[in-house]
């Protein structure tokens, strides 16, 4: 899942950056209100925690002006004013949640993932398909409860096409939601990865066709 | 507990009481005084109607008393009638009525004409009133002895109508004390009604509603100075707490940050298993945000130290540019860093007296913030000229970032301009807000201005006595 985040103190966004990367998300950073609405209007991003004081243009503004740039992904505000009048204004803002500093990093991550199940409608954390199941808290895949061991890449691939199942998922919308801005690499990694991914998923007994190749199209995660 | 409303009631009550019982005695009296009068005249009149009937018979050497049958039967035995003894000169009972029966008057002899009256016992009447008078009979001779003649009668009559109208007059009197206690309580109720809504609205003042006025119209001339400081009292309260609300909020936004990056890292490092140079990392980014953190705080106590009052200059005399050298040195490498060039307009030989101690605080706050908030490559401009009485110190820089409006707020604590912003954890905008607070204490007065795009910062500081110590 490719998350941007938005905070100006740097310590608190270099420390939210590695958790998340960490958790299995792809994280960019900015640390000013204008960069951060140009990446969150210009990225596809499916969450985007938002400081709100920041430099420039403020977190308030960066997120009227995005929700107003149509923008679709999920905004978590991170603020250290805990007022109720905050909360509402945020609200009503585009906001979809609010964190109050300081924070627990583990109901970050908690919240972030519950963003991520509403943005691809749903509900249970554990991803039932057929016979491949993804726990999204523990980050384990099984298929017909063996367990199969994945990497934190392979892990993030089939997970973004399990949000998508059925759908066509391209090479480049799934480099976008599996590397961040600062890696160097190309989307034809990403077949490496699919492939990878569907040796071990066949070692465990999964049928060969459960990841589809479309011809000049992407991937499909077919399910029962 | 005693009340002014209770004293004033229970006051008011026997005060009213004592007046009321006073004015009711001297109203019986008055009357009573009336009353016998109007019985005496009649024994008066009567007496003097009798005292011609008597005669002196020359010839006899005898006193006679011409009483006629109507006479007889005035004084005869009949229920209301009257009594009389008349006596010679030398005691023997002239006449006496019928009336008295076997009974003798008392004898009060008297100068001739003069009456005199007096109360008495009569025969089956426990009050009479009696008058006596000494006179002379009818005679033809010149001279004839003196006779003295007492009339009594039934003064039962008098008597049942004083005590009828004592009785009525004691009643009105407790009707009269009953309705002035009724009346006292509720005028002095009513009266005080606006003192004991003051009493309760004082009551009802908590920390939360100190923004609550007492309303000093409807009180008395004498109350409305001790309402109107009471107001004055709460205003100041309410400020002083607000300030509090709004520096304890202040505070806890400040330090949020911070904390939170220190919880952060704290939870994210300890998430897994990391090799020494990773934990090296986290370790000095954790004590970078613990220095910035601390000097927030250091701020946050020397302004609050300051605040109360809990500074005691020390003065001495310094060279201007030797203090401001040292103040600078800090700020070098950092402003460097920035391309700001620092420009001072001081003659060598100004002399400052005041706190150095203090001073250096307030030249470096303010060096700071023009080498943090100053736009890149300008120039930070420090001029001083001395006056009668003290130095005028201006500190310029460019900032291009700041709205004329942001002037108004830049001694506000914790107020950061749109630029400062971008360091949260950093600056917590406590660094003019300290010189403002510490020029206070040294005496001075400061200013801010923004002009052409500059920034400045205007102090005049007095000459502190030197004291021997």
């Amino acid at each position: 899942m490719n998350l941007l985040v938005v905070e100006d103190y740097a310590p608190l966004g270099k420390a939210l950056s590695q958790g998340l990367r960490e958790a299995g998300f792809t994280v960019d950073l900015a640390s000013d209100g204008d960069r951060g609405l140009w990446l969150a209007t210009t990225g596809d991003y499916d969450v985007i925690i938002l400081d709100l004081m920041l430099p420039g243009m403020a977190g308030m503004e960066v997120l009227k002006a995005f929700r107003r740039k149509k923008g679709k992904a999920a905004v978590l505000i991170l603020t250290a004013r805990n007022g109720v009048d905050d909360r509402v204004r945020g609200l009503d803002a585009g906001a979809d949640d609010y964190l109050v500093k300081p924070f627990a990093f583990e109901e970050l991550l908690a919240r972030v993932r519950a963003m991520v199940r509403r943005r691809y409608d749903v509900q249970n954390p554990v991803l039932d398909l057929g016979g491949l199941a993804l726990d999204t808290v523990k980050r384990l895949v099984s298929w017909r409860e063996q367990p199969i061991s994945l990497t934190a890449r392979e892990y993030a691939i089939l997970h973004y096409l399990a949000l998508r199942r059925g759908q066509v998922v391209s090479r480049t919308d799934l480099w976008e939601h599996v590397y961040d801005l600062e890696s160097d690499t190309t989307s034809n990694v990403v077949d490496v990865y699919v492939s990878r991914l569907r040796k071990k998923l066949e070692s465990v007994g999964a049928p060969p066709g459960l990841i589809r190749t479309r011809r000049g199209m992407g991937y499909v995660l077919e399910t029962e | 507990m005693t009340t002014i409303r209770a004293q004033l009631q229970w006051r008011l009550t026997i005060l009213t009481s004592v007046l009321l019982v006073v004015a009711s005695t001297g109203i019986y009296l008055l009357l009573r005084s009336a009353m016998v009068a109007e019985f005496d005249s009649g024994l008066r009149k009567e007496v003097q109607a009798l005292s011609g009937l008597v005669e002196f018979e020359e010839d006899g050497n005898l006193i006679e008393f011409e009483s006629s049958p109507e006479i007889l039967s005035a004084y005869g035995d009949s229920p209301g009638a009257g009594f009389i003894q008349i006596w010679n000169t030398s005691g023997s009972t002239v006449w006496r009525s019928p009336s008295l029966g076997d009974i003798d008057l008392p004898r009060r002899p008297e100068p001739l004409g003069i009456l005199r009256y007096f109360n008495l016992a009569l025969p089956g009447i426990p009050c009479g009133r009696a008058v006596s008078l000494s006179c002379t009979p009818r005679s033809d001779i010149p001279h004839p002895p003196p006779v003295t003649m007492v009339l009594a009668r039934d003064a039962a009559s008098l008597d049942h109508r004083l005590d009828t109208f004592l009785a009525i007059l004691a009643t009105c009197t407790l009707l009269e004390i009953l309705g002035a206690v009724w009346i006292g309580r509720s005028v002095v109720s009513r009266r005080l009604r606006p003192l004991q809504r003051v009493a309760e609205d004082i009551e009802g003042i908590s920390a939360e509603s100190l923004y609550h006025r007492l309303d000093a119209a409807p009180l008395a001339g004498e109350l409305k100075p001790i309402v109107q400081k009471l107001n004055e009292l709460f205003v100041r309260l309410e400020t002083s707490f607000d300030r509090e609300r709004r520096f304890s909020a202040d505070v806890a936004h400040e330090l949020r940050t911070p904390i939170t990056g220190l919880r952060s890292l704290l939870e994210v490092t300890l998430e897994r298993g990391r090799d020494p140079g990773e934990y090296r990392n986290t370790m000095e980014d954790l004590l970078a945000i613990v220095l910035d953190t601390q000097g927030v705080v250091e701020k946050m106590l020397e302004m609050a130290r300051a605040e109360r009052g809990d500074v005691n200059p020390r003065p001495r005399k310094m060279i201007l540019s030797h203090v401001l050298d040292r103040a600078w040195k800090p700020f070098r490498q950092r402003c460097g860093g920035r391309n700001l060039e620092l420009h001072l307009e001081i003659p060598d030989s100004l002399e400052i007296q005041t706190d150095p101690d203090i001073f250096h605080i307030i030249l470096s706050n303010l060096l700071e913030n023009a080498c943090e908030h100053a736009d890149p490559g300008g120039t930070v401009r420090v001029q001083a000229e001395p006056d009668r009485s003290g130095i005028h110190l201006r500190i310029t820089n460019p900032a291009s970032t700041l709205n004329p409006g942001d002037v108004n707020h830049v001694f506000e604590r914790f107020w950061r301009g749109e630029k400062a912003r971008s360091e949260t954890g950093t600056h917590a905008g406590l660094g003019l807000g300290l010189v403002s607070t510490l020029v206070g204490a040294l005496g001075g007065a400061i200013t801010a201005h923004l002009e052409a795009g500059r920034f400045s910062v205007n102090i005049h500081l007095p000459d502190i006595p030197l004291v021997e110590l």
